[in-house]
């Protein structure tokens, strides 16, 4: 049987956590949309309430980043388009399982762009554990059980890139952003493997130490 | 069962994972490993935010005029379509099956066995480890092949392993990827038991055996066909093609 991505079981499980949401932020309907806002809380608001000028909002802040995200991805102007389009259809779809504790809005939609960069450019099929799956085996450990909440402010990020040097700098993006193996980065700098383990190493202890 | 995961992907495999670069047989193997390790999931979290931290401060590339517009009436009609099926996707909601690994007439649970599968490996097995059909490939080895989309580039399935028995000592031609589910091996490396992934690359060669009193299933996931060396091996590789 082959995997299906929206299956039903998830949909229930989100709902619940869902409606946890509601109950908590009812306070906040009807808010005012504006630049005030965070992206965190306007996939709250899409979720909860559906509201579109919220989507509206979200689509202005995020899809100049999906269509360089997907440019760099090799595609051509009109897919890039296209995947913006799909991306963010995708946002409104899926709203009710983003879970502002554990990321920030960025890094999930991050890995909304990125499932669908495997899937429409690469043609590739990428598996993945659903988060509401109540077979996933929990630690009580904080250390290991507290998800990272990565609310990183813009100017922090910033600062976490600025402290990486020029080479650092280049293989953390051809990793993350481009989605290239630790061997393509190597085959495409012409550095030995083992450079690009030690300064992605570095790398991201830098990055660490910033963000967290 | 958690503390007792000794062996987790390398940092490598993990940024591959995280960034996209593993799909087909792999993903599910890694997939199946963090269901089982908050470790690993928390690790994958991790590295996750840093790539949302870099997608996040590019300045972008200006969209299309009519985008947004664009945009909004597919919105008009997602709502139309999903308001209409809401009820029937209701009505299948709680039809989750839950495969055991423990057989039905096994009695007490051993220690070294995960209870349950976690998707997407779940879905792909038509019933649980005992009742699966299982086929020989050489003596106290059996295997299952699993319907993974990986575009022909490598194999995916489990193997069981019956106890005390030795696979061929073989080098690999790409890499490969083990996760035990049920019972232990041992090799070169280490031990193995469940929910260990055994990440193993090009330059290894390797002799695994089962090595306690049940069967070791393991899924494995290979990125190219395995190549053994040896006479008889060579004899098996033609034999069962793996
Ligand atoms: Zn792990």
């Amino acid at each position: 049987m082959p995997y299906k991505p929206t299956d039903k079981r998830n949909e229930k499980g989100s709902e619940v956590d869902t409606l946890a949401l509601a109950t908590e932020k009812k306070k906040d309907v009807n808010v005012a949309i504006d630049d005030g806002i965070t992206s965190e809380d306007l996939i709250v608001i899409i979720a909860q309430e559906r509201r579109k000028d919220a989507f509206a909002e979200l689509f202005v802040r995020f899809a100049p980043k999906i269509k360089a995200f997907m440019y760099k991805s090799g595609a051509d102007e009109t897919t890039c388009e296209e995947l913006v389009q799909e991306t963010m259809l995708q946002v409104w779809r899926k709203a009710d399982r983003y879970n502002p504790e554990k990321a920030a809005a960025s890094t999930w939609i991050m890995t909304v762009c990125r499932n669908l960069r495997i899937d429409r450019i690469r043609k590739l099929k990428r598996y993945e554990i659903d988060v509401n799956d109540p077979t996933l085996v929990t630690q009580e450990s904080p250390d290991t059980e507290a998800i990272v909440a990565g609310h990183q402010k813009d100017e922090e990020v910033r600062k976490a890139m600025e402290s990486l040097s020029v080479d650092q700098r280049k293989v953390v993006m051809l990793s993350f952003y481009e989605g290239l193996a630790h061997r393509e980065i190597a085959e495409k700098l012409d550095i030995p493997l083992g450079t690009v383990k030690s300064r992605m190493r570095l790398a991201l202890q830098k990055m660490r130490s910033v963000l967290e | 069962m958690t503390k007792d995961i000794h062996h987790h992907p390398t940092e490598e495999t993990l940024i591959a994972y995280a960034n996209g670069n593993i799909t087909g047989g792999y993903s599910l193997l890694l997939a199946t490993h963090l269901a089982f390790c908050p470790q690993c999931r928390a690790e994958i979290q991790r590295l996750e935010n840093i790539g949302g931290a870099v997608f996040a401060q590019d300045e972008g590339i200006t969209v299309s005029e009519g985008a947004l517009e664009n945009v909004m009436s597919k919105l008009d009609a997602l709502e139309m379509t999903s308001s209409t099926q809401a009820n029937t996707s209701q009505a299948g909601a709680s039809s989750g099956k839950y495969l055991s690994l423990n057989s039905p007439k096994s009695g007490e649970p051993s220690a070294e066995q995960i209870p349950e599968l976690p998707l997407p490996l779940r879905d792909m097995l038509p019933t649980d480890f005992n009742n699966l059909q299982w086929r020989t490939l050489a003596p106290g080895i059996k295997h299952y092949p699993l319907p993974v989309d990986d575009h022909h580039k490598g194999t995916t399935r489990l193997l069981k392993i019956a106890p005390g028995t030795c696979l061929p000592e073989h080098d690999h031609h790409g890499s490969e990827l083990t996760l035990v589910l049920k019972g232990a091996y041992s090799d070169e490396i280490g031990r193995f038991k469940a929910g260990d992934i055994a990440d193993i690359n090009e330059d290894i060669r390797h002799q695994p055996i089962a090595d306690t009193h049940e069967d070791c299933i393991c899924l494995i996931a290979t990125d190219a066909p395995l190549k053994f060396t040896g006479l008889v091996p060579r004899m098996l590789q033609s034999f069962i093609g793996i």
